[in-house]
């Protein structure tokens, strides 16, 4: 969504418009669930996460500045909710529910299918999953909902050059994992 | 760039997306979420509070009468009442008194712009 729809998508919810706030949603969501997925690597928390952002964004939408665009400020709340919530499983719950690395989930990836097959969906998320925190973060945030560098250290708080350093990691990881995971099956994919 | 589009479409299809539940379970959140209303529910009935209102004016205007009639030697004042000098007064606690009202408009004030401009409260 451009710049201008966003804002104008944001004047009709704040004039009460409901519709539009659906829009925005439907807009945003995928990007959300993404970025709350790479962070606390559970579909169920991601959705929540990414809805209680949402619940978070349309309490909070009058104080909008328009400083910086819409959905840098959208996954500034999903980075913060995603994090606290981490913060807080980790907390209660320890590590009874977490999956262990390597080992997903038996309906892994089953909400969404695309032409790739389930076994290289969960190769990607292998290699993911091999990533630091903070490089995953920024992988997510630049490919996945396709923020610059300029807007990632403004959502993040890490240095330009710690961004561009954490991302130059990170693609030299996935492409690592790629090979080790499926050397042939990725030639396939692109 | 173009590895870099690439690897964009690989974790893209790798990806987790939101379910088809998804805007339909915040848009329950948020229309819940607006039927709840916003406004608290009074304390005490209308009523009580409009006799609150009056006592708290009467006390007022009890004290001020009071005050008026303490520094008015001219006025006829009983046994129970002695007149006191305005000017002691004055010098004794007129400038803590006005530091204190300045201070407190000074917070106030800043508290509404910074409000108004940061969208949040200040609180000391």
């Amino acid at each position: 969504m451009s710049l201008q729809a966003d804002q104008t998508t944001i004047q009709a919810i704040l004039a009460g418009d409901m519709q539009a706030y659906t829009t925005l949603v439907n807009t945003y969501k995928d990007g959300a669930v993404m970025l709350a997925y790479n962070i606390l690597l559970n579909r169920e928390d991601a959705e929540e996460a990414a809805q209680d952002a949402f619940v978070s964004v349309y309490t909070s939408l009058h104080t909008f500045r328009a400083a910086s665009r819409f959905s840098t400020w959208l996954y500034r709340i999903v980075l913060n909710t995603a994090l606290n919530k981490k913060k807080i499983k980790k907390r209660v719950t320890a590590r009874l529910t977490e999956v262990p690395p390597g080992e997903l989930p038996a309906d892994f990836g089953s909400a969404y299918t695309t032409g790739i097959t389930a076994d290289q969906r969960k190769h990607i998320q292998q290699a993911m999953r091999a990533l630091n925190e903070r490089e995953r973060i920024c992988v997510t945030l630049y490919y996945l909902n396709e923020l610059s560098v300029e807007e990632i250290h403004e959502l993040t708080g890490i240095s330009r050059s710690n961004v561009k350093v954490l991302l130059h990691r990170g693609r030299k990881n996935l492409y690592q994992s790629f090979n080790i995971l499926f050397k042939e099956e990725v030639t396939d994919l692109i | 760039m173009e590895k870099d589009q690439q690897l964009k479409e690989i974790l893209l299809q790798g990806s987790e997306r939101a379910s088809i539940h998804f805007t339909d379970a915040v848009m329950e959140r948020v229309h819940k979420l607006s039927a709840t209303p916003y406004f608290y529910q009074p304390l005490v009935p209308p009523q009580v509070k409009k006799a609150f209102i009056i006592v708290w004016m009467s006390l007022v205007g009890a004290i001020f009468l009071t005050c008026f009639l303490l520094v008015s030697p001219q006025l006829p004042l009983g046994d129970w009442l002695t007149p006191q000098p305005v000017a002691g007064f004055v010098s004794d606690h007129g400038y803590t008194i006005l530091a204190y009202i300045g201070c407190f408009w000074i917070l106030f004030a800043a508290n509404l712009l910074a409000e108004k401009m940061l969208g949040r409260r200040i609180t000391f």
